[in-house]
């Protein structure tokens, strides 16, 4: 008889019952065998006490808003650190091209070997910069509006500033986004924006053209010798207040002080060394 | 572009996850040993969770794949943790009692008061009796009692069939009412002590089982 049947399974029946998983046409065939059935009756019973003995128990009070807030907060953090690890790991990458990009070559490999040195060597004692380095370094932290933006800020540089000097360009990541015209202890310059672009975001890059300057007046710092013998290019590292920038003259006397605020030191040089600003100057040879 | 991108994914995150904070903190609360492994287990959970939120089909059932998330972590995180700590603290009592210590039934961890006292103002006899069932029980009556699923989620959640959810949640329940009913009963919850359950223990429970067999008999 159907009866048996459903004594023989009151365990699973009387469970699903009282979690409500039974079909409809299930629950009312149970419904009307506890009519005629004690002893399923008193199972139903006493597994219903027991269920709601064991919801009571559980039951958990909301959490604190404090707690609530805690949380939030702290994933936003965590989140935030994910990003940041994130563009660590595509800073990594992109430096891992720029080696990549400057080993062909014996010119290059002499580069990375001074490079080695450069690291081996920091921090070392005296990186004392010149006053005219210090004041474009001091010129680039202070964030100014740009004057130009986009597209159009080469050819206004050309038109503004000098039509020979070199704008620095680097790798496809890093994009020249604007500039602005200022003055280094009485010389003229530029200062130019860039913006490289890594993984999820972006950092910021910024350049100080000079004009018309010696090389003993950018100088100061650890020098780093790029190139090939016989064509050998000096490179400055300064360090003022912590804030690394790579310094460099070219053969027209125009200057370039770069810097960026997440950068190292060492990441900058690389950059620099793999700019046109390099590059041209081992063509020339 | 990228930032823009992100900015989107978290308020979304937010808007679809976040709504779920109860649920997720009811079960770590009951899976844990106390108020600040719950906050530490909700919060590694959410991490992950929107690290693999672009895994995650939108639109499934996004609290159950939370709490999916949430006892994976707990099962792999927490337990292993706890067990670490079990090991020290046997070999922390081990040191006291020879130092001759006398050790207090209940201190078996070696912790700062604040964390005694964050313990203690969770129910102990809950959670001691929670604490004294098997992962997978707990994790199924968990799941169940305190988040209120369907055995098909639970299944899904547990990666097992529903046969196998009944059962566990079965002696689960089973085990966590005979360690809570002499408390139920001093506190007048219950009337009065029962007999112990009659010998089902080992017979398997399975409502698909049983509609099958019932379809194979036909309705009489």
């Amino acid at each position: 008889m159907s009866s048996t049947r459903l004594c023989e399974s009151i365990d699973t029946l009387s469970m699903a019952y009282l979690d409500d998983e039974l079909a409809v046409e299930e629950r009312r065939e149970l419904d009307l065998h506890m009519l005629e059935c004690g002893a399923c009756r008193t199972q139903l019973d006493n597994e219903r006490e027991e269920l709601s003995l064991v919801r009571k128990a559980l039951a958990v009070p909301p959490a604190p808003a404090e707690v609530r807030e805690r949380i939030a907060s702290a994933l936003a953090r965590s989140i935030d650190a994910d990003e940041v690890t994130r563009a660590r790991e595509a800073r990594e990458a992109r430096r891992s091209r720029l080696s990549r990009f400057m080993l062909p070559g014996a010119a290059m490999i002499a580069a990375a070997a001074s490079l080695a040195v450069f690291v081996a060597m920091q921090p070392s004692g005296e990186t004392r910069a010149t006053a005219i380095a210090h004041e474009a370094l001091r010129q680039q932290t202070k964030a100014l509006p740009l004057e130009v933006q986009g597209v159009g800020t080469a050819p206004w540089l050309r038109q503004h500033f000098a039509p020979t000097v070199t704008l620095p360009r680097f790798e496809d990541s890093v994009a020249l986004v604007g500039a602005r015209l200022t003055a280094v202890n009485g010389h003229d310059a530029a200062q130019l924006q860039y913006e490289i672009h890594i993984g999820s975001g972006s950092i910021g890059l910024s350049a100080v053209v000079i004009r018309d300057i010696q090389p003993a007046q950018l100088g100061g710092g650890d020098d780093i010798v790029v190139g090939a013998p016989g064509r050998q290019l000096m490179l400055h590292v300064i360090d003022i207040d912590g804030v690394p920038a790579v310094t460099y003259v070219d053969d027209n006397h125009t200057g370039y002080v770069f810097m960026s605020g997440q950068l190292s030191a060492r990441e900058v040089v690389r950059l620099v060394v793999a700019s046109n600003l390099i590059d041209r100057a081992q063509d020339l040879r | 572009m990228q930032a823009a991108n992100n900015a989107a994914k978290r308020s979304e995150f937010e808007r679809q996850a976040l709504v779920h904070f109860d649920a997720l903190y009811g079960a770590a609360y009951r899976l844990t040993r106390n108020a600040r492994d719950a906050e530490d287990l909700v919060q590694d959970s959410l991490l992950r969770a929107f690290r693999f939120w672009d895994s995650f089909e939108q639109d499934s059932n996004c609290k159950a794949w939370l709490l999916r998330i949430v006892t994976n972590t707990f099962i792999n995180e927490y337990q292993r943790k706890k067990r670490h700590r079990e090991v020290l603290d046997a070999a922390t009592a081990e040191q006291d009692s020879t130092d001759g210590v006398l050790i207090h039934a209940d201190a078996n961890d070696k912790q700062s008061p604040e964390r005694t006292l964050l313990e203690r103002s969770v129910s102990d006899d809950v959670q001691r009796a929670l604490e004294s069932l098997p992962d997978d029980f707990r994790t199924a009556v968990v799941l169940c009692d305190v988040n209120g699923l369907a055995y098909k989620e639970i299944a899904e959640i547990m990666a097992c069939p529903v046969g196998t959810v009944m059962s566990r949640l079965f002696r689960g329940r089973k085990l966590l009412a005979a360690a809570l009913r002499p408390f139920a009963v001093a506190e007048g919850y219950v009337r009065e002590p029962r007999a112990t359950a009659p010998t089902t223990e080992d017979k398997p429970l399975d409502l698909e089982k049983y509609r099958a067999a019932k379809a194979a008999k036909g309705t009489p």
